[in-house]
Parts: structure tokens; sequence; C-alpha cells
């Protein structure tokens, strides 16, 4: 049961005497204090280990009680983590100092006769209370320190949430100041990772741009008229960027006059100029296959212009011509 | 049969004063204990049968403190001398005092009765 909604510090009184808890209640809730009764153990822990034990300063705490008694209680105090911290006054009778000593051996803070005397308890109360927020500070200061340990990892994992320091960076001693300084640092840091990876982005949107440009025939760039003006020798008004290749017969010479002794001149000029158009038919097909344009024909001699080109269509095509011929 | 033997006034006045001089929650009081104390001694006797020292200690402890703080001082001290009986395991030893207890508890009820109707 909650009795009193103070300000000044939220009690737990534990005593299975009715009379002895009404006195406490009355005494600390007209202290201003906020006070929680249980009138025996096992409701004291349930209290404890809920949400409303977080929120526990102090507790008071009856030694001699049925079931579970003050020494049970406290030992199941001091035995968990979240709980351990809070400061625990024993309630004795005059003639149990013995009590109170095993009991102060085990944790508890401070002792508390019955019947009370009010100046008494609320001196203890306070003294305790001021322990327990001087440990409740210590407690939230090694947390922020988490914070900025947390936030130096985040970083690392580049999953740093700008806004996780805030509530450091509001202290205002020395946490807080480093809290700032980090904040500032990690700001910047986190708006760099943020500025690489847009240029990144964009980067990759470009060479799949460009990736998407090279698949696309060549022809597109070049129009059917300037291709014509190419094919005929003409000098075209504008720069054009692209790549030129020039290829002739390996041998040609000597396989004219080849032909000429074997079969005759004119056998051998007939010969001739069919092998030449069998070559120049694979070539133009070759030079096609590749987005080529074909500009002229000289002796054995072929040469083709390929548009936007940076070198490679035309050194493939040459390289495929090599190996047809070879074929 | 007067309080001055069964009560000291002061305990009981520091204790008015402690619950800030509220008559009514000092009367509330008493009514708790009116109720609880014949409650233990019920339990002494019931751990006497039982012959279970331990519930018979924690009854007298009960009445030992109650008592002292309404400045019943004797009974308190009779309560104290029952539970260091049931601390000892001593229950063979604990008739007769419980019977002066609990006489000494109808004293100690009438003078406060008389304390509250007279101030």
């Amino acid at each position: 049961m909650v009795r009193g909604e103070g300000t000044s510090g939220h009690i737990l009184v534990v005593d299975d005497n009715k009379i002895n808890l009404m006195m406490l209640e009355r005494a600390l809730t007209s202290q201003g204090y906020q006070v929680t009764s249980a009138m025996n153990g096992g409701d004291a822990l349930d209290i404890l280990y809920s949400p409303t034990g977080e929120t526990i300063d102090v507790v008071l705490l009856d030694i001699l009680m049925p079931d579970l008694d003050g020494y049970q209680i406290l030992e199941k105090i001091k035995e968990r983590e979240q709980l351990r911290h809070i400061p625990v006054i024993m309630i004795s009778a005059l003639d149990e100092m013995d009590s109170v000593i095993r009991c102060i051996e085990m944790g508890a803070t401070d002792y508390l006769h019955k019947p009370y005397n009010p100046a008494l308890l609320e001196a203890r109360l306070n003294s305790s209370l001021a322990e327990k927020r001087l440990r409740d500070l210590e407690i939230e200061y090694l947390d922020q320190v988490g914070h900025v340990v947390s936030a130096a990892e985040s970083i690392e994992n580049s999953t740093y949430d700008p806004e996780s320091l805030e509530d450091v960076a509001a202290r205002e001693d020395a946490l807080g100041n480093l809290a700032r300084v980090f904040q500032s640092m990690a700001d910047e840091i986190h708006l760099r990772e943020q500025r690489l990876k847009q240029q990144l982005e964009q980067l990759r949107i470009d060479v799949e741009d460009m990736k998407k440009s090279m698949s696309e025939p060549l022809s597109v760039y070049l129009p059917m008229d300037r291709r014509q003006a190419l094919v005929h020798g003409v000098t075209l008004p504008e720069s054009s960027s692209g790549s030129v290749l020039f290829a002739d017969i390996s041998g040609f010479t000597p396989m004219t006059e080849t032909l000429a002794k074997e079969l005759g001149r004119k056998r051998g000029a007939e010969e001739l100029t069919r092998i030449l158009n069998q070559v120049y038919g694979a070539l133009i097909e070759i030079v096609h296959q590749f987005h080529g344009s074909v500009v002229g024909f000289s002796g054995d001699a072929i040469t083709c212009f390929f548009d936007g080109d940076e070198g490679l269509l035309a050194v493939a095509a040459g390289l495929t011509m090599q190996k047809r011929m070879a074929d | 049969m007067g309080d001055q033997n069964v009560i000291d006034r002061n305990v009981l006045d520091n204790l008015l004063e402690a619950v800030g001089g509220d008559g009514e929650f000092l009367t509330e009081l008493l009514e708790t204990y009116f109720e609880d104390t014949p409650q233990q001694f019920s339990a002494m006797h019931a751990a006497l049968a039982a012959a279970n020292s331990e519930d018979f200690r924690r009854a007298a402890h009960s009445v030992k403190s109650n008592s002292a703080n309404f400045g019943a001082m004797g009974l308190s001290n009779k309560a104290k001398q029952l539970e260091d009986i049931g601390k000892e395991g001593q229950l063979e030893q604990a008739a007769v005092p419980l019977e002066e207890a609990e006489a000494e508890y109808e004293k100690v009820k009438f003078a406060l009765e008389m304390i509250q109707k007279n101030g």
C-alpha cells in the first residue's frame, strides 16, 4: 500500500506489527516522504522486485517477522544487483543489539530503536537518503560514461545516432563538456561520411549510365549523312571523337606476284579480285559487327571509323580481322 | 485503580507528540492495540499447546513492542520475559509469567481507557 506522495524520498516500511506500521507511516508522511508498506517479507520482496522497487530510496526493515524475517529479506536485497545500493535501516527493539550488529555486518546501513524518536528517525533517513542520492548520481555518471563509450563504438560500426548523447551533453560538468566536444567531432565525421556516401552513390549512377551507353549501338551517335560524308571522304565541319582503323593484307604483294606467275597476268588478276572481294566482304562484316563504318578502300587496305570509341572497338575489330584472316 | 503504576505518562505524551498531537490517531492506535493484544495472547497459548517456541517468542515480542509504545512498561517487561522464554525454548516456564502478563494487560487496558476518557 502506498501512502503519501512526498517528494523528499520513497520509503518502503516492512513490519508485521500493525501498530508500528501505522506509527511509521504517520511519522514519515508527515515529514513529506512517500511511503509504501509491507506487513511481511513476501510482500516486501514483491514490491522490491516490481517496477515500484526501482523508485524505493530507503527500506525500513523489522527484524523479527514470521516466514521471511529481516535477515532473509536483507540478504535478498543485497544479493540482487539492482537493489543492493538501496540503504536498509533495521527496526529493532532496544534489547536486540546483537541482531542489529549482525544486520550491519550483512550490509544494513543503520538501525532505529522502537519506540521511534521522530527527530532521530528523520536524521537517519536523511543520512541514508543522502547516501542513496550520491550512489544514484554515481550510477548515473557511470551510465553516461557508458553512453559516450557506446557512441565511440557506434562511430566505428557506422551506427552513430547524433541524438544518443543529448542527455550527457546537457551536463554542466567535465563529462558534459567531453560529450559536447565528442558530439561535435562525431557530427563532423557523420556529415563527412554522409557526403562520401552521396558521392559514392553518384559515382555508382554515373558508372551505370556509362555501362548503359556502352551497350547501345554506336551507330546511334553517328547520323546517316555524317556517315556518308565520312565514306565519301568529305571534310566534316565540326570536330568529332572516335577511332580510326587502317588494315591491309599481310604479304599482299608477294601473293599478286605468285598469282601472276602461276596463272598468267589476266587469270591472276581475276583470281586476285575474287580473293579481295571475299576478304573485303569478311572485313566489312567485322567492322559493322563492332559498330564501325568503312571509310574507304585503297588497294589491299581498308580504312574504318568507329564513332565515339576510345580505341577499344577499333582494337577489337582489328584483332577479329586478324583471327578471321588466320582462319 | 490509577494509571500511575501501569502507564508511563511521559512515554504516552511523547507518542502523542510524535503523531503531531492528533488525538484521533492516538485513539485509532489504541483501538488497534486493544484488538491486537488479546490475539497475541491467544497466539501464545496456541504456541504453548503446540510447543512452538518461535511462534511464542514472536507473539511475546509484539506485545512487548506495542506496550512500550503506549508507556505500558510493566507489561512490556513481562512480555520481554516471555519473549526470552520463547527464544531459549523453555516453554515449560511460560505458564505463570503468561498469566501475570495477561492480568497486567487488563490493568493497562483499563488505565489507557481512563486516560482516553479523562485526558
